[in-house]
């Protein structure tokens, strides 16, 4: 059931890597994820090692049995309690089918619910950059939005375009809210340093936590290893964790000696109001 | 008024025991079961509660049992059979009585040792006074007031409510460049008129805080200071005053020479805790020249710091005291300097102590003048007339040999009946001492700091006592280092021809002893004497060992921390490891990188993770120590805003100076560490603070991390 979609109004700010990694470290933590590329360049499923002339995905089930198709067929187990639920290869029109599809009210809930109303599985969805319809759509059932961004001058201004809902003019979702992942931060650099310090300033409670820019993250990628395993004491790989746990404790999980235990949200508000 | 004749009930009940106590005269038998009854008893009580009021009697037991001693030396000992004995027998009366005056004096004093709390800021700033941070410097080095200054900018405190100022009495140039580099104010002036309070009062023409912080120029600041100091002054409008301890992080030279790495007491220990406790429970707690608040207004009404003497700081504290301002003393290590590096400088320091202190009883004697309480003349008076110590430091020294070598009698009656009075005396106010003080001074110690200072000083303490006018001031050089131990005889060339005529006096009484035929001697007196002059070489040694000069090489103080840090490779792969201790110049963590540290790939940056934020430093590795535990780094220049937050990392924690209690003092022990001590120091043996790589804290795991954001309010 729980939902986290990974957008950001801005590109190649490491939306898929940090959906890629979160992925890996709530399943190693015992935790059933699936993660669902909504970005037509396809590129999540890479990061776990799908091989790269493997180009189906749910919108190739649209394409081969119409939109309301489910989508549940096309994911890919990639590890112990990790699956990949790929776009696929597509063309415009096909797009404009699967845009048309997803927007229909209900769409996931009625669909898709062995993924998304399914409250064994944690699904984590990746975004193209800026606005997109999915990111629209999938807005009703997400439960928090992760939004990552650059700690440079151009971050700024979006902090508060984020803060005025102008990205898919609504809320990213009607749960949770956003919270903003200062990524590939490096200390050492004065502008880095300063917008750090604004958003702790201006914006503390939508700061999630701060990625160190560590090349450790593309070297594991282009090796198809997770980070920690290409070097076990990586400060980008601890600062994600450090993230998953804070998303974890929103979400409600319960963390047990490494064992993640989902709750969804309603089900935990629902115990508590008994 | 009930307290009143409670007190006044129990004065009529216990000064009439008091009296009979003291003039009841004795045999030697009676005296000396009388003597042992009250130690027993005493004893007893001591063993049985800690309570301060069984601190209290046994006080008042060793003050009852001192002044029946000096009693009977007034009635009974001082019968002379020639004009040399009797010049050397008053001498030693005189010696004595100075003592005995002490005592009563130190008694009063700290018999009560006030607990005072920090005062809380009120939450609302705008009632938060405007303060003035004042470092003065005359010729010390930069390297010192470098991160005294850049501490100062650390405190903790409104900025547009806190100036600092560095006050260069010596009108150096990069003085004035780094002080606009670090963005605090400069002061100068043409002359050096009244020294350090010169300096003083003329900052205090061109600044206009409310309060004046004062640190000397190697006092770095814990960062919550003024936060914990200036409340005080906000509920109390006639407070003058807040002074706290001088603590030292580096080893005075009694601790690095003599203590050699054992856990005994540093010799500011009693003074900045008992003592100056004590005083402020009188309202007479002293300003000491650092680390300190001063509420301007106070200081404008006595016309600003005073410059008759070289000890400025307490005589400004009595001036306030005059005028009827309080003075406080919060016994709270805020902050930490650097202690005198060399006995010789140590030496010379105290000199200008002893000579200051007795200017004072000179020139504004506490007895006298208007303004004190009666108990604020009794403190003063202690902390002035205690540095005349010298001049009967010196006599007890030498008494015994007289009898052994000359035969001079300087004491009439027999052994039995002087050891009978004289023992109780001496055990009860070493017991009570030992109780009262003994976390902050062990036995004997005191006597072994006297005697270091003895000889040195008493040439200043006669000159100053005959000529108080006189004397200038002088700075103590501090921040230097010893590369080779070397003994410095010339400190302590006095101790050393003292010593050798007391082993010679030993020797000689020993031969006295051995062949009565020759000489015509009372036995018991000479085994005496020969105790007393054993015990005196035995304590003369300990302060000889201290001119033994052991190598004092770092010059940047390392302090144990574990924080979390980043390592930076030189392809951009970023690692966290802990760090485990840094200086201002390098700093030793944990080598996480096992294979990843390659040698086309070296580290080239750190990322310290400090309470206020990230601090990045440019580092290069010593050594290859891709096998071993911890990788070492050197930092090479740091730029102006980098060293100000490893000052804060490193200097301005609110618990740097944190530490265990002492354990409490037991005579007997601490007499055998003082034998050791000797011992360790003839044989250059250096105890070794073993580290303990277990007590290492385990690296930051994510859960720490999630809790710290937690804290700060971060998402």
């Amino acid at each position: 059931m729980p939902v986290i979609s990974v957008c950001s109004p801005k590109g190649g700010v490491g939306k898929t890597t940090l959906a890629s990694n979160l992925a890996t470290v709530f399943s190693q933590s015992g935790a059933r994820v699936i993660a669902v590329d909504f970005d037509p360049q396809n590129s999540l499923r890479l990061y776990f090692g799908v091989p790269l002339n493997e180009e189906r995905g749910f919108i190739t089930r649209i394409a081969e049995n119409g939109p309301d198709a489910p989508w549940i067929d096309a994911v890919i187990n990639v590890g112990m309690n990790l699956f990949v639920l790929p776009f696929g290869r597509s063309d415009e029109p096909l797009r404009k089918v699967m845009n048309q599809a997803i927007l229909t009210p209900n769409f996931f809930v009625k669909y898709q619910a062995p993924i998304f109303a399914n409250p064994d599985i944690l699904v984590i969805c990746d975004f193209p950059p800026g606005y997109s319809d999915a990111l629209k759509a999938i807005a009703p059932v997400t439960d928090i939005s992760l939004v990552p961004l650059l700690a440079d001058a151009a971050s700024v201004s979006l902090f508060q375009t984020l803060e005025d809902n102008e990205l898919i003019d609504g809320p990213l979702n009607n749960r949770l809210g956003y919270y903003i992942v200062l990524n590939h931060t490096d200390n050492r650099v004065r502008i880095n340093r300063e917008v750090q310090e604004f958003a702790r300033q201006n914006f503390s409670d939508r700061i999630l936590g701060v990625i160190h820019a560590d090349t450790s993250v593309p070297e594991a990628a282009a090796m198809q290893k997770s980070v920690a395993a290409f070097n076990v004491n990586s400060s980008a790989a601890f600062d994600i964790e450090v993230i998953a746990r804070k998303t974890a404790s929103m979400l409600g999980f319960d963390v047990k000696q490494g064992t993640m235990v989902l709750n969804s949200v309603e089900s935990r508000n629902g115990a508590q109001s008994k | 008024m009930k307290h009143f004749f409670e007190n006044l009930l129990l004065a009529l009940v216990v000064l009439p025991i008091m009296y009979v106590m003291i003039v009841t005269p004795m045999t030697a038998e009676h005296q000396f079961v009388f003597g042992l009854c009250m130690i027993a008893s005493c004893f007893v009580l001591s063993n049985l509660s800690s309570k301060h009021m069984v601190s209290v009697i046994l006080i008042l037991v060793s003050v009852t049992m001192s002044t029946r001693y000096m009693y009977f030396r007034l009635t009974q000992t001082l019968v002379f059979t020639s004009l040399v004995e009797a010049v050397c027998g008053y001498i030693l009366f005189l010696a004595e009585f100075y003592v005995y005056i002490i005592l009563l004096l130190s008694s009063f004093q700290i018999s009560w040792a006030l607990k005072r709390d920090v005062v809380p800021m009120p939450r609302d700033i705008s009632k938060w006074p405007t303060v003035d941070v004042y470092i003065p410097t005359y010729n010390e080095s930069l390297s010192i007031v470098r991160d005294t200054v850049l501490a100062a900018q650390c405190l903790e405190y409104p900025q547009d409510k806190i100036k600092v100022y560095l006050l260069d009495d010596g009108r150096r140039k990069e003085f004035a460049q780094f002080a606009t580099e670090a963005g605090v104010g400069y002061i100068t002036r043409s002359d050096n008129a009244h020294a350090k309070a010169g300096n003083l009062n003329h900052a205090m023409k061109l600044t206009h805080g409310e309060l004046i912080a004062i640190f000397d120029c190697d006092h770095i600041a814990t960062r919550m200071f003024l936060q914990d100091t200036v409340g005080a002054f906000l509920t109390d409008p006639k407070l003058a005053l807040i002074q706290t301890p001088h603590h030292f992080y580096s080893p005075d030279p009694i601790q690095r020479n003599l203590y050699l790495g054992r856990d005994i007491p540093a010799e500011n220990e009693l003074f900045y805790g008992p003592v100056q406790r004590g005083n402020d429970n009188w309202d007479a707690a002293f300003f000491c020249g650092s680390c300190a608040v001063i509420r301007r207004k106070a200081l404008d009404e006595i016309g600003g710091f005073a410059v008759e003497t070289v000890t400025e700081d307490a005589h400004t504290a009595l001036r306030l005291q005059r005028r009827g301002w309080k003075t406080a003393y919060l016994n709270k290590i805020l902050a930490a300097g650097l202690a005198t590096e060399r006995t010789i400088l140590h030496i010379i320091q105290r000199n200008r102590w002893a000579r200051g202190m007795i200017q004072i009883l000179r020139l504004d004697n506490p007895l006298f003048g208007r303004g004190l309480t009666f108990a604020q003349r009794l403190c003063y008076l202690s902390a002035t007339m205690y540095f005349l110590f010298a001049l009967p430091r010196v006599v007890f020294l030498v008494i015994p040999s007289l009898y052994l070598i000359f035969g001079i009698s300087v004491l009439h009656g027999s052994a039995a009946i002087l050891l009978a009075y004289a023992l109780p005396h001496l055990f009860m106010s070493y017991y009570t001492s030992s109780r009262v003080n003994g976390r902050s001074r062990y036995s004997f110690w005191g006597e072994i700091y006297d005697i270091l200072l003895s000889f040195p000083l008493v040439i200043p303490t006669l000159a100053v006592l005959i000529s108080p006018r006189h004397g200038k001031f002088n700075v103590t050089d501090k921040g230097g280092t010893i590369d080779k131990a070397y003994f410095d005889a010339h400190a302590v060339r006095a101790h050393i021809i003292c010593a050798i005529f007391l082993t010679f006096s030993i020797a000689f009484g020993i031969a006295k002893y051995f062949m009565p035929q020759y000489f015509n001697v009372q036995l018991s007196a000479v085994l005496l004497n020969i105790g007393w002059a054993v015990f005196n070489l035995t304590l003369l040694t300990a302060a000889i060992c201290v001119a033994r000069e052991t190598p004092n090489k770092r010059k940047a103080q390392r302090l144990e921390m574990d924080i979390p840090v980043l390592i930076y490779q030189e392809s951009g792969i970023c690692s966290r490891s802990t760090m485990r201790d840094i200086s201002m110049t390098g700093c030793r963590i944990d080598n996480v990188l096992g294979d990843m540290m390659l040698a086309e790939d070296p580290v080239t940056d750190l990322e310290l993770a400090t309470d206020h934020g990230p601090v990045n430093l440019r580092v290069n590795m010593i050594g290859n120590s891709a096998f071993s535990d911890y990788l070492r780094f050197d930092f090479g220049e740091v730029d102006i805003n980098t060293r100000r937050e490893l000052v804060r990392l490193m200097f301005t924690r609110p618990d740097t100076w944190a530490r265990k209690p002492y354990k409490q003092d037991n005579i007997i022990v601490s007499y055998f560490t003082v034998l050791a001590c000797i011992w360790d120091s003839l044989t250059s043996n250096r105890k070794q603070r073993r580290k303990n790589k277990n007590k290492e804290k385990p690296a930051e795991t994510v859960e720490d991390a999630v809790k710290k954001d937690a804290s700060e309010g971060i998402a």
